[in-house]
């Protein structure tokens, strides 16, 4: 059940309508079904990995929470954390592991395949299952006694599968003191579902049908503008693609009165990669900080330990959203860029004088080093990264591949983000007339209807990590 | 709120009249718009006025016909418009003012008058959306769409037919992609789309050579015939008999009538053609048990039905440029033919107030 889907939307109607008209003390049960079955519908078996985990951290909280001697409670945690590593590594990483072995012991690649199915979302709801055991094994956060409001905090349907990450902290804050949706609330969480539907459907999908065509067979497809154009198609698409899901996510979760943290400000107006990652995955970025940098030792103790945190962080980062060479290349890459800028004291986008001015140029230098990014993040495999990196420098013309309309639509959803910036259109809206709010929404889908791609539901990025 | 806007704003769009305004003179929606803008604009000065719907297998042309207005006394104009269907014309010509007096006749053309249920179920074409879609009111929604039966295509064409940006979405996107021809395109049907139609009076293949050795099921070709007419006439002409349903004969019936419902009280007859079925005569079909749909029209007021063999004349290899299509000399005939029996059947015209 996609988001961009009329199943999912007729599920979501239910869900709203029943949310609103069964008593209080019955909401939490209904949003903790709802999310189970909206699991289930992907694939009913893997409930059970759900509940298992939930069941080991659950615990696990109540267990370190009520032990004082700090090796127990380290023993505690290391369980936990081994448990849902254990779950990840084995669901994500055991061919990826395994075919490197078999490469270093001298044995053909695939001889200790094994035929798994990624359970949907492992990645982001152990994460959030890792960072609760971490935060109560840190003091920073009190066990949940309540079973079934752990459970939802994994399961909770709007963000189970691709996030925001979300912390405990701020949403038991929400659990516990629930109020009902103020209207401006509601009125914010309809227009992040139609904005969201609207940067998937009519933006994200349009660039994903030329960068999948184009990195099916980059071979068949020489050229310096093709591959730019390929390149930059995927980097439209996964920002519209996952910040549209999130945005559907944020909006869907407000209209039940939960407050997720915003998971993209604007990033390709970002003026450096370091600003890029406080503006692209935020949840996730802002996760890899605290539980990993700042665990290596972040920058406490030096300049050169303080690069190679960020490398280390970026390299694992790399490797959570998937088992292969290209992703550990694209966390490295981007580590080496952190660094690099660290050493040289880039400062953002808020930068006055000649920073300033220098703006625009950052902004494009920093766009061009992402999208270089992507290509180990997006090509099949790592012969393809080579060769596309090669066709983008050193390759013949070629020919464009993404067509003018559709720069427009670039060009448009560049002025609206920069406007959001400096003008804050959005919470403007939000407090506008009627009028100009419903307006909005009826152009927005009306260009889902007209451009979006419906003739299939093209899956989300992010669902596959 | 949002719905209103949203509702107000697609209606804006394609209720209008201006999406269709622009539509690409060359898609299925666009050759109707073309068709009925130039019929609606053609000059029409007396009430003897014959018009006539069809697919690609209508050969009337409405300028050999009118070659004999003055024996006729009446002036033929064509709505036909290949891959149409009954369903098609009903909406088009609901779009033709049929209660203006301005029509003597409409001719709607059959293939046959057996009802012969062919490949694929007349009711679930979901083309016919594509073509009438400029056409289709909210008003008409529960009846265009209650008249497919399968769930899923009613689905679909619910929400082509309720939202038509979903059936007009390939056309907008053309028109993102190539706005400067697209205008063109437009502006140039504009100015000649009327002439090039009334002027084209058909190709001058044939399929002469032509015999089929019907005991042996076999079609013997002359070398000058293409692979494509070759495999017409294996498709089309010699078509394995399908399980006979009565479908056909229910699709019939059912748009056949709303079409006599249009002329309902008006002096508008509806003249019933049974076409050429093709270069060689195919055996005889048993129709099914029962009413054809011809016949029960046939007892309808204001219809009138020609004569099913009065183009039997017409079937034959010369005269056609593969296996369903009349050729230059066929079309010329056939609309001879045609406007002299029109001529006939209707009896002499009025005359001019």
């Amino acid at each position: 059940m996609l988001f961009n889907t009329p199943q999912f939307f007729v599920f979501l109607a239910v869900v709203l309508t029943l949310f609103y008209v069964l008593p209080r003390v019955l909401r939490k049960p209904l949003l903790l079904l709802a999310s189970y079955y909206f699991y289930m519908s992907w694939n009913p078996k893997f409930v059970l990995l759900l509940l298992t985990l939930t069941a080991i951290d659950y615990t696990a909280g109540l267990w370190i929470a009520r032990t004082e001697a700090p090796r127990k409670r380290k023993l505690l945690l290391i369980l936990s954390l081994s448990a849902n590593l254990g779950f990840l590594g084995f669901f994500k990483y055991y061919n990826f592991l395994t075919d490197n072995l078999a490469l270093l012991i001298g044995r053909p690649p695939h001889s200790f395949f094994l035929d798994i199915v990624l359970p949907l979302g492992i990645s982001f709801h152990t994460f959030q299952s890792m960072s609760y055991v971490v935060d109560v094994y840190r003091r920073e956060q009190q066990p949940v006694r309540n079973v079934i409001d752990y459970a939802l905090f994994i399961c909770f349907f709007p963000q189970l599968v691709a996030g925001p990450i979300v912390r405990a902290r701020d949403f038991f804050r929400d659990l516990y003191h629930w109020a009902a949706p103020t209207s401006e609330d509601q009125l914010r969480g309809a227009l992040l579902i139609v904005l969201g539907l609207t940067k998937k459907m009519a933006l994200a999908d349009q660039f994903a049908l030329i960068s999948d065509a184009y990195f099916k067979n980059v071979a068949g497809q020489p050229g310096m503008l093709t591959a730019w154009s390929g390149v930059c198609a995927f980097g439209i698409q996964i920002y519209f693609d996952f910040s549209g899901y999130t945005d559907m996510a944020i909006g869907m979760a407000k209209l039940l009165g939960f407050h997720f943290p915003v998971n993209f400000r604007r990033p390709y107006l970002a003026a450096s990669i370091t600003e890029f990652w406080r503006r692209w995955h935020i949840s996730l970025s802002s996760w890899l900080r605290d539980y990993l940098y700042i665990s290596f030792g972040g920058n406490r103790y030096g300049r050169w330990k303080t690069y190679r945190n960020l490398l280390l962080t970026m390299l694992l980062g790399g490797l959570w959203h998937g088992a292969s060479w290209n992703f550990v290349i694209w966390g490295g890459y981007h580590g080496a860029l952190l660094s690099v800028e660290k050493a040289a004291g880039v400062p953002d986008s808020a930068a006055r004088g000649w920073w300033r001015a220098l703006y625009p140029l950052r902004v494009v230098l920093t766009i061009t080093l992402a999208m270089i990014g992507w290509v180990f993040f997006r090509a099949v495999t790592f012969h393809d990264s080579v060769f596309v990196l090669q066709q983008m420098f050193t390759g013949a013309r070629g020919k464009m591949l993404i067509q003018p309309w559709q720069l427009w639509l670039v060009g448009v959803s560049l002025i609206l983000a920069y406007a959001e910036e400096k003008v804050e259109w959005f919470e403007r809206l939000v407090a506008a007339p009627a009028w100009a709010y419903a307006a909005a929404c009826a152009v927005m889908l009306l260009a889902v209807e007209l451009i979006g791609v419906t003739e299939i539901a093209v899956p989300f990025v992010y669902f596959q990590f | 709120m949002v719905g209103l806007f949203f509702f107000g704003l697609e209606a804006l769009v394609f209720r209008s009249g201006l999406y269709s305004s622009i539509v690409h003179p060359d898609s299925s929606a666009g050759y109707v718009e073309t068709n009925l803008r130039n019929e609606r604009i053609r000059p029409k000065p007396d009430a003897n006025q014959v018009l006539c719907v069809g697919d690609s297998r209508m050969s009337l042309r409405p300028k050999v016909a009118n070659e004999l207005t003055g024996e006729t006394g009446y002036t033929f104009a064509s709505l036909g418009l290949g891959g149409t269907t009954l369903r098609c014309w009903y909406y088009m010509l609901r779009d033709r003012e049929p209660s203006s007096g301005r029509y003597a006749a409409v001719i709607v053309p059959l293939w046959d008058f057996v009802d012969e249920d062919q490949e694929g179920e007349p009711f679930n074409r979901e083309l016919d959306l594509h073509y009438v879609v400029g056409h289709l009111r909210l008003t008409d929604i529960p009846e265009f769409v209650g008249s497919y039966s399968e769930p899923e295509v009613r689905r679909k064409i619910l929400l082509g037919s309720l939202l038509k940006g979903f059936t007009y979405k390939q056309d907008f996107a053309d028109l993102l992609r190539h706005p400067r021809a697209r205008y063109k395109n437009v502006m140039m049907s504009r100015r000649s789309s009327a002439g090039w139609t009334y002027n084209y009076v058909g190709e001058r293949r044939t399929m002469k050579g032509l015999t089929v050795d019907w005991a042996k099921n076999e079609p013997h070709f002359t070398e000058e015939m293409t692979q494509q007419q070759r495999g017409m006439v294996r498709n089309v002409l010699m078509r394995p008999l399908h399980p006979q349903t009565g479908l056909e004969r229910a699709y019939r019936r059912y748009w056949l009538g709303r079409i006599l419902d249009l002329y309902r009280g008006t002096r508008t007859k509806l003249i019933l053609v049974c076409l050429p079925e093709g270069p060689v005569a195919r055996p005889p079909r048993r129709p099914l048990p029962g009413t054809t749909a011809a016949s029960a029209l046939a007892s309808q007021p204001n219809v009138i039905v020609l004569d099913e063999r009065l183009f039997d004349g017409l079937i034959q290899p010369d005269l056609f440029m593969d296996a369903m299509h009349l050729n230059y000399d066929g079309a010329t005939q056939f609309s001879r033919i045609l406007a002299r029996e029109v001529r006939r059947v209707l009896g002499p015209p009025r005359k001019s107030s």
